[in-house]
Parts: structure tokens; C-alpha cells; sequence
């Protein structure tokens, strides 16, 4: 069989891109997208002559600031990331079906057959797709080529930013004999640690290690390891639009500072389960297990998920599954809280059931209400008063905000 | 991120395959000439479509929205350059 021709692009450091390419002043100086540079935030995205300072994704802003105090803070736009990732996203599939999204700013691509149909080699290929994306949006990427993902992955961090690499089969045991271990995707510090302490270095060491003691240290990820040290998967590109299922929905929210305010907590866990029920309706999923994350103001935290009988879209199921959790395990509230996560996992397709119990069945036909209106005026338009008041309120009322929170009217 | 606004403005725009281009706008009775677009977004509103444009006149830079449902045009945010640095 001929050898298969795996493209990972991935986009150079990219909502730091974007905003350098919408903001020309930003162009070729250190800056940081974040949250709102007002609020405690963290650096989401930075740019390479931020990197030069040591500045890296995940790092609190004012570290970032006091390791380059001349850095400039974006307050991210997603929407802005989003849609210029869609445009490129297009131009891939442009040279092949078989495109598979692994986050907004890279993608898998398989162009084994397409790479003739081009008249191009590979490579020349792969300059043209760079070529398209810097012509239509200004932005550069690297490209890895090799014959499998996890090579493909490998080759496009070799060179960064504007990089092109191919791996071919026959080059694979020399690589692999000069690369530590951490180049391969998936092995991060404490792996590396532990791969370290068994003597492996490389990944040829990797690759040769006896697999009974990569599974009796790992267990059954011991023989994927081994494979991997030797540059083999043989995982396909999936394409996107037939979509591997999603596993789980979740959304997070740093609050504007740390707090102890039970009705402040409260309210932001009722808020954040409303917005992951509302998505999960938006998709056409329902999910089982309801997960709660806290994390404290010393960046300890706790991670806890309850599984409920049915599974569920409702936001006041997910609200009331995500309180529950936080009463049994977060109170009395030991300290200061200074994240919020609320996720719903074990998704299904929505099957849509008739409800003996008048009570879902009104509360259905609410969130589909609410949904509708937030539909047409915008998101976060109406929403659970007990979400947006100071204290819990148990009631089923409801605020409507317009744009300017004074106007805002509460219906009971 | 600039001083944010939302002003309506009068824009003479050349739309090609349906794609506005700004030409100039006039904002509180002064007219600017836009001499590139450096970026475009769209994002919903309710169920309105709003085209997001970065222009410049050569010295600040402007964020102008087209909401496609009303066709009202708006000058959402201006810059001196740079971020909050």
C-alpha cells in the first residue's frame, strides 16, 4: 500500500496573530490576548516577540508583565478567532474531504490521493495552502507532513513560525533516535518524569523499551507508548463534519475577584449550568453526569460529577445537580473562590420523551421559550433571576436585561 | 481594545461578490478616508448577522459593523494604536 501523505497544520501563535493582523500597530511587538485586561486574567495567547520574554500561554498576566513590562494586553475576541478559522478551514478543504479540526487553530489533513490530483508533490502542496492562508488573512502557519498523525504533529513543531517539514518513512528511525521523549504529542512533563526515571531519554529509547515494563509502569497505555516512541499510528483522519461524537460540555468563569459570597458562588454556578444546558439543546444532546469544578484562590481545587437516572438539557436539572454538588462538598466554604466550572458529560443524542410530570414538562417548555427569545435578542438576553441576583432566589423568576444593566426589568 | 462605542455612521462602501469595502464614513460630522480593511468577522445578534470590519484611515484604527438584517451601519470602537498596554 502506498505510504500515506498526513498534513498537520498548525496555525503560529493564533489569536495573537489575528489581532496583530487586525491592529497593524500590534504588528512585531511583544503583545498577550487575555480576558479583560481590567480583571485578574491569564495569558490565553501570546506572541512570538512576547515568547522571546519568556511570556507563555497560562502564565498570570501580571507575571507576563513584570517579565516584559512593555507588553501589550488584547482583550480577546472569540468571535473574531472563530470566523477567521472558518475561512480557513475552507481553504483546506479545498484541497481535500478528508479534514479533521483538532482545535480552532490546527487541523489534521489527509491528502494522500490528493496530492496527484494537484500535479504537486506534497511539499509544493503544502506551499500552496500557506500561501492562500497568508494572502487571505495575512497569517502564517507551520505545516508537518509525514506519513502518519502523530509524525505529521511532530514535524510541524519542528519549525516555528511559517515552518514546513516532511517526515518520510525512511527517516523515521534517525529522528526518533535524536528526539527526547517529550517531542511526541501527549507526553507532558509528568510522563516525561516518570519515562525519565525508567531511563528513557529518546524516543528510540521509548521505541525500544520492553513493553512489559512500559505496561506494568503504565498499564495498558504501555503498548501505545512503545508504538509511539517508535513514530507508529495508525489512527485515520477523521473528517470533522462526520464528527466523532462529543463526550462532554462544559464552560468555566474566573470571577472578577475572589470570594466567599455564597450568593455571588451561587449565582455563578446557575449561570454557568444555564449556558451549558442551553448548548447542549442548541447541539441535540443530552447528558448523564453533571460535573462541578471549584478552584481556590491558592489554586488548589476540587473536580466532582454526580450521575443523575436520566439523562438531561434541562437547565434547572443542571443547576440543581451542580448545587447539590457544591453543598456536599465545597461547604461550609473553607476559603475564597476564584474559578467556577460547570460541565454536563456522558452525551447522547436528544430522544425526545413525553414526561408523565407536569412540573418537566412546563419547565421544558420554558427553556425552549427562553431559548427562542435569547435566540432572536441575543445570548444572556433573558435569564434565571436566581442567576443573576446577589443571593439565591428560589422562586422561578426571571430578569430581562437590555444592554444597559440599570434598564434592566425583573419579572417574577 | 479602543474606546468603545456605538454610533450610527454614514459609510460609502464598494461591495464586490457581496463583500463591503468601506471607502470613507463620516463620524460626528468629519469625514475619513479608509485606506485598508485590515480584518472581518461576522457574529450573531439575536437573529440578525453583524459584518465586523478593522479599517483604518492610515492613523487610528476603527471597528465598523454592518448589521445585514436592518442594514444600519456603526462605528463600534476607535484606536490610537496599540492595546491597553
Amino acid at each position: 500500500m502506498d505510504e500515506r501523505v498526513i498534513f498537520h497544520v498548525d496555525m503560529n501563535a493564533f489569536f495573537a496573530s489575528v489581532e496583530q493582523q487586525y491592529n497593524p500597530a500590534l504588528r512585531g511587538t511583544p503583545i498577550i490576548v487575555c480576558g479583560n485586561p481590567k480583571s485578574r486574567t491569564v495569558v490565553a495567547a501570546c506572541s512570538y516577540e512576547a515568547k522571546a520574554f519568556g511570556i507563555t500561554n497560562g502564565m498570570a498576566v501580571h507575571e507576563a508583565r513584570r517579565l516584559c513590562p512593555g507588553v501589550r494586553l488584547v482583550s480577546g475576541t472569540p468571535e473574531k478567532y472563530v470566523d477567521v478559522a472558518r475561512r480557513i478551514f475552507a481553504v483546506f478543504a479545498e484541497f481535500t474531504n478528508a479534514v479533521e479540526i483538532a482545535s480552532i487553530d490546527e487541523a489534521f489533513l489527509d491528502v494522500t490521493g490528493a496530492s496527484p490530483f494537484f500535479g504537486d508533490a506534497p511539499e509544493a502542496l503544502a506551499r500552496r495552502i500557506k500561501q492562500r492562508i497568508r494572502a487571505g488573512e495575512g497569517l502564517t502557519c507551520s505545516v508537518g507532513i509525514a506519513p502518519n498523525k502523530l509524525l505529521a504533529k511532530l514535524a510541524s513543531n519542528l519549525q516555528k513560525p511559517d515552518g514546513l517539514v516532511r517526515i518520510r518513512a525512511g527517516d523515521v528511525a534517525a529522528l526518533m533516535a535524536r528526539l527526547p521523549v517529550e517531542t511526541l504529542c501527549g507526553v507532558g512533563a509528568r510522563l516525561k518524569a516518570s519515562l525519565n526515571e525508567l531511563g528513557i531519554i529518546t524516543c528510540q529509547d521509548l521505541g525500544q523499551a520492553p513493553e512489559e515494563v512500559l505496561t506494568a509502569r503504565f498499564g495498558v497505555i504501555g503498548a501505545i507508548l512503545k508504538q509511539m516512541g517508535q513514530g507508529r499510528d495508525d489512527h485515520p483522519v477523521v473528517p470533522t463534519q462526520e464528527g466523532a461524537a462529543v463526550k462532554s460540555m462544559g464552560h468555566a468563569y474566573t470571577l472578577p475577584r475572589d470570594t466567599a459570597n455564597p450568593g455571588e458562588i451561587y449565582g455563578t454556578v446557575l449561570r454557568l449550568a444555564e449556558q451549558v444546558a442551553r448548548r447542549l439543546r442548541a447541539d441535540g444532546y443530552q447528558g448523564r453526569t453533571v460535573g462541578l469544578t471549584i478552584r481556590y484562590a491558592d489554586f488548589s481545587g476540587v473536580t466532582r460529577h454526580a450521575t443523575q437516572r436520566e439523562p438531561t438539557d434541562a437547565g434547572l436539572a443542571v443547576c440543581r445537580a451542580a448545587i447539590r454538588l457544591f453543598e456536599r462538598h465545597c461547604e461550609p466554604i473553607a476559603q475564597r473562590v476564584r474559578l467556577i466550572g460547570v460541565s454536563v458529560s456522558g452525551l447522547t443524542r436528544r430522544e425526545r420523551q413525553l414526561s408523565f410530570l407536569e412540573e418537566d414538562a412546563r419547565l421544558a417548555r420554558l427553556d425552549r421559550t427562553l431559548d427562542r427569545l435569547n435566540d432572536r435578542f441575543g445570548e444572556c438576553t433573558v435569564v434565571r433571576a436566581s442567576a443573576a441576583m446577589p443571593l439565591i432566589a428560589k422562586s422561578h423568576g426571571f430578569l430581562l436585561r437590555r444592554s444597559s444593566p440599570s434598564r434592566g426589568l425583573m419579572l417574577h | 481594545m479602543g474606546t468603545q462605542l456605538n454610533d450610527r455612521i454614514s459609510v460609502g462602501a464598494v461591495f464586490t461578490g457581496g463583500a463591503p469595502a468601506p471607502a470613507w464614513f463620516v463620524w460626528n460630522g468629519r469625514r475619513y478616508t479608509v485606506t485598508a480593511v485590515t480584518m472581518r468577522w461576522r457574529t450573531a445578534e439575536g437573529s440578525a448577522t453583524v459584518l465586523h470590519l478593522g479599517v483604518t484611515d492610515g492613523t487610528n484604527l476603527f471597528e465598523l459593523t454592518l448589521n445585514q438584517q436592518t442594514l444600519v451601519w456603526q462605528l463600534r470602537s476607535v484606536d490610537g494604536g496599540g492595546g491597553n498596554g
